[in-house]
């Protein structure tokens, strides 16, 4: 007991150290540089954060941003599970998506974001364009896992006439699972990343992105690394968050 | 109706494991088909339960039957515990107690009482999965149970035990027991199959 419990004291122990020393490093950076409109000093970026924090605007912008990409992401989850289950089953279906998926794995988000700015309203692109980072993830690790699925578990299922449901939970679920869960943790923060550079590019209204690029009109440096640390933090929030939530869904008895 | 092969042939690639085979079962009976490893009795097996095409000759008394089978592999599902791998296929009707006191039957209850239940099977010794997958196929819903070496792993004492317990669990039921131990098939006596390595 005491030896495990100091082993994850050191374990944070480390992993402390490891952020001082890259703050040490910054640190560094900022003296030999010295010049705080080129890079401003972790204790001032700290305290533009501290400010901005007691705005309401603030957390309005969070608000705003993360409805929509986080909507985005969960549209692109539920989709992309249907779209694998379907390719899953059907030849045809992954056939069909082959190309598409492939396109939109491959594009460079910023190339994706003008592209779609020539028809779209910038204000809701985020949407759109989180919707079309995940999507690809969560389709193709979801039906690698159901490919994963044992053939020889599914012959047992028939020889003994196990409904659908049931093998559903005691075969596919269970084969699915650790790929989704991957899937689901990087296409989130993938998501929110190229949510993120759609606001930048696009400028839209009340956004994050916007409050990076007006950071960056005005010269405001410790803005726009206060913004890029708030950034960090929620993508981390919110992988978080989706892991939590994965592993409730997750049956008590099956470890 | 008896259950028959007739004249199957099965090929592997360039390789025949079965060449103009015919072998029939009887019905509501202990049937007991035996043979040198690697003589393709796993495959009479797998083409009878229908999940292997034949290449010619056919396949009679074997639509529409429901079955039950220990196959050659366990095939259990590793994270969960014995008691779900059995409920997995029987019937609802089937309590929790009825299944342990199944267990108890092949002297698994040590290991799968009600404290105990939830260790999943993948932790199991070989032997103790057997008689899991054995006792899978008993409370199945069957008229027609093929057994595939099922006692592999049992010691002797346990190996009477499990044999009086399927004997007496498959009672009027058309029964097939792959084996290749001629004690085993002694003791469970009825009809014998013998299959002759091909050549
Ligand atoms: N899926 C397969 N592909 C190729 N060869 C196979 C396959 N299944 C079985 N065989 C071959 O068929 C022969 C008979 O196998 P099997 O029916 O498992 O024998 P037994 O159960 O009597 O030991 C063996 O030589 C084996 O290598
Ligand atoms: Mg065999």
């Amino acid at each position: 007991m005491k030896l495990f419990r100091s082993l994850g004291l050191k374990k944070h122990r480390n992993q402390l150290l490891a952020v001082l020393f890259w703050l040490l490093v910054w640190e560094v950076l900022v003296l030999s540089v010295d010049n705080e409109l080129l890079l401003p000093s972790p204790a001032s970026v700290l305290l533009t954060l501290l400010d901005l924090i007691q705005t309401l605007d603030f957390w309005q912008t969070i608000l705003y941003s993360s409805l929509r990409i986080i909507f985005g992401c969960l549209l692109a989850i539920s989709t992309g599970l249907v779209f694998a289950i379907g390719a899953y089953r059907f030849l045809w279906v992954k056939d069909l998506l082959a190309l598409p998926v492939k396109i939109m794995e491959t594009i460079p988000v910023a190339c994706f974001i003008i592209i779609a700015l020539i028809w779209l309203h910038p204000q809701n692109l985020s949407i759109l364009v989180a919707y079309m980072m995940v999507l690809p993830i969560i389709y193709s690790n979801v039906l690698q896992g159901l490919k994963s699925r044992d053939e020889k578990l599914l012959q047992m299922a028939r020889v003994f006439g196990v409904s659908t449901w049931k093998k559903i939970k005691a075969i596919y679920a269970p084969a699915v699972r650790p790929f989704f869960l991957s899937a689901v943790t990087v296409g989130i923060s993938f998501g929110w990343k190229a949510g993120i550079a759609t606001e930048i590019i696009a400028n839209s209204n009340h956004s994050i992105g916007e409050r990076l690029y007006e950071a960056k009109l005005y010269w405001m440096t410790k803005e726009q690394l206060a913004w890029a640390v708030v950034i960090i933090l929620i993508s981390i929030f919110y992988e978080k968050t989706a892991r939590m939530i994965m592993r409730l869904l997750q049956p008590q008895s099956e470890t | 109706m008896d259950i028959e092969l007739r004249e199957v042939t099965k090929r592997f690639g360039a390789k025949t494991v079965l060449d103009g085979v015919s072998i029939s079962l009887s019905e509501g009976q202990v049937n007991c088909l035996m043979g040198p490893s690697g003589s393709g009795k796993s495959t009479i097996v797998n083409i009878l339960l229908g999940l292997l095409p034949i290449d010619s000759g056919q396949v009679i008394g074997m639509k529409n039957r429901k079955i039950a089978a220990v196959f050659q592999e366990d095939r259990l599902i590793e994270h969960w515990d014995a008691l779900k791998n059995v409920q997995l296929v029987c019937d609802k009707s089937l309590t929790k107690e009825d299944i342990l006191r199944e267990f108890q039957q092949v002297g698994l209850e040590e290991d799968v009482d009600l404290k105990d239940h939830r260790k999943p099977v993948s932790l199991y010794s070989g032997g103790m999965r057997r008689r899991v997958t054995i006792v899978r196929a008993l409370l199945a819903q069957s008229d027609i149970v093929i057994l595939d070496e099922p006692f592999k792993g049992l010691d002797d004492a346990l190996k009477l035990q499990v044999i009086a317990y399927v004997k007496q669990k498959t009672a009027g039921k058309t029964l097939l027991v792959v084996t290749h131990d001629k004690e085993e098939a002694q003791q469970l006596g009825g009809n014998m199959i013998i299959l002759q390595a091909a050549v």
